[in-house]
């Protein structure tokens, strides 16, 4: 498999990963503990999508008293950042960083294919996650809120989702695939 | 909010720390499952899905939790086929984006701010979305709208996520797609 040569490459030293059938066994049990804990699902989208309501609240408050799904968020007395999923996107940040430390995985490196300059894999990393969080607000949920909440509650519109997901990216692959073989 | 907090950073907390630990927010994951030739991430996501569709039917019965499946609507499908060209974009999903950042990659960094304009047009933009993608929905609890007790829907989709995963482990073997 291409992987193994790859891995190589990544990150001499790092500590090797463990198998994501014991990951997903955890990340499945995180997932119905959080809900039952919160009375809602986990996302990571969601505090990203706060977090920018916020800095709009400060810019723009007008706007967000009058759009229906901004005043939800942040509309009136309400403080956008005042919410669960806000501190599970902080808490993702430091499990990442965390985890790098300890398995001697941390650095700040550019992640690409072997044929794409740095400049260019910024390029598209930035067109790629604009496309990312519009289409997650479109769809109002992430991989992790439709794909792994969703889908574990056999959600009809989650699935449609992931679908779509499936399709856009295969799609974009057909044309890609020369840059990330 | 002090429970608030601490459930959320426990949580993420966790959730972050497997994400990296698995080694599915590394670049090729996403692009690899694209392309057909590293089934990483659908074996992580499938396994997560079947545990915690266990544990959520499990809680709901008991009367501890109220499930909300989604519905469908326009919104899924046009924002998963954009969000899905994104995603092959930046190599990351929101969830192993976030993670990437922790371990300090400057593309998950670059992606993030991506992900803010994004999220910044569809805000500015949210009714002609909404008049257009968000009319009309489908009641998206999938047991009850095929009329069947959830748990015989749920073990049939167990077995068909079990299946795909020994299905992705013949073609990870043979690796002969593309």
């Amino acid at each position: 498999m291409a992987k193994t040569a790859k891995d190589k490459t990544d990150m001499p030293g790092g500590k090797p990963y463990i198998n994501p059938y014991v990951g997903g066994v955890i990340l499945g049990i995180v997932l119905f503990l959080a809900y039952f804990i919160t009375g809602d699902g986990l996302g990571a989208s969601g505090g990203l999508n706060r977090f920018v309501v916020f800095l709009e609240k400060l810019i723009a408050p007008g706007h967000v008293n009058r759009v229906p799904y901004l005043i939800n968020i942040g509309g009136g007395p309400k403080n956008p950042l005042d919410h669960w999923i806000v501190f599970l996107a902080l808490g993702i940040l430091l499990g990442g960083f965390l985890s790098g430390l300890i398995h001697k995985r941390l650095k700040p490196m550019t992640g690409k294919g072997p044929n794409v300059s740095v400049k260019m894999r910024w390029l598209l990393a930035f067109i790629g996650g604009t496309l990312m969080g519009y289409g997650a607000r479109l769809a109002r949920g992430c991989t992790s809120g439709q794909g792994l909440n969703g889908a574990a509650t056999l959600s009809v519109g989650s699935y449609a989702f992931l679908f779509s997901v499936f399709i856009g990216g295969y799609l974009l692959a057909y044309f890609l695939r020369k840059q990330w073989n | 909010m002090i429970l608030k907090i601490l459930v959320g950073i426990i949580a993420g907390f966790i959730f972050g720390y497997t994400l990296q630990r698995t080694g599915i927010t590394k670049y090729p994951r996403v692009t690899g499952l694209l392309l057909l030739k590293d089934f990483k991430v659908l074996k992580f996501m499938l396994t997560a899905v079947t545990i915690s569709m266990i544990g959520f039917y499990i809680l709901s019965d008991l009367g501890a939790i109220t499930l909300h499946p989604k519905s469908l609507d326009w919104g899924k499908l046009v924002g998963g086929l954009v969000f899905g060209a994104g995603m092959g974009l930046l190599g990351y999903c929101p969830g192993t984006m976030a993670s990437r950042i922790g371990e300090g990659k400057k593309d998950a960094w670059i992606g993030a701010l991506g992900m803010v304009l994004g999220i910044l047009f569809f805000a500015l933009n949210f009714n002609f979305f909404k008049s257009h993608f968000l009319a009309s929905s489908i009641n998206g609890d999938l047991a009850a709208n095929l009329g069947i007790h959830h748990w015989i829907l749920a073990p049939i989709a167990a077995i068909i996520f079990i299946g795909i995963i020994w299905l992705a482990n013949k073609v990870d073997d043979s690796r002969k797609i593309f």
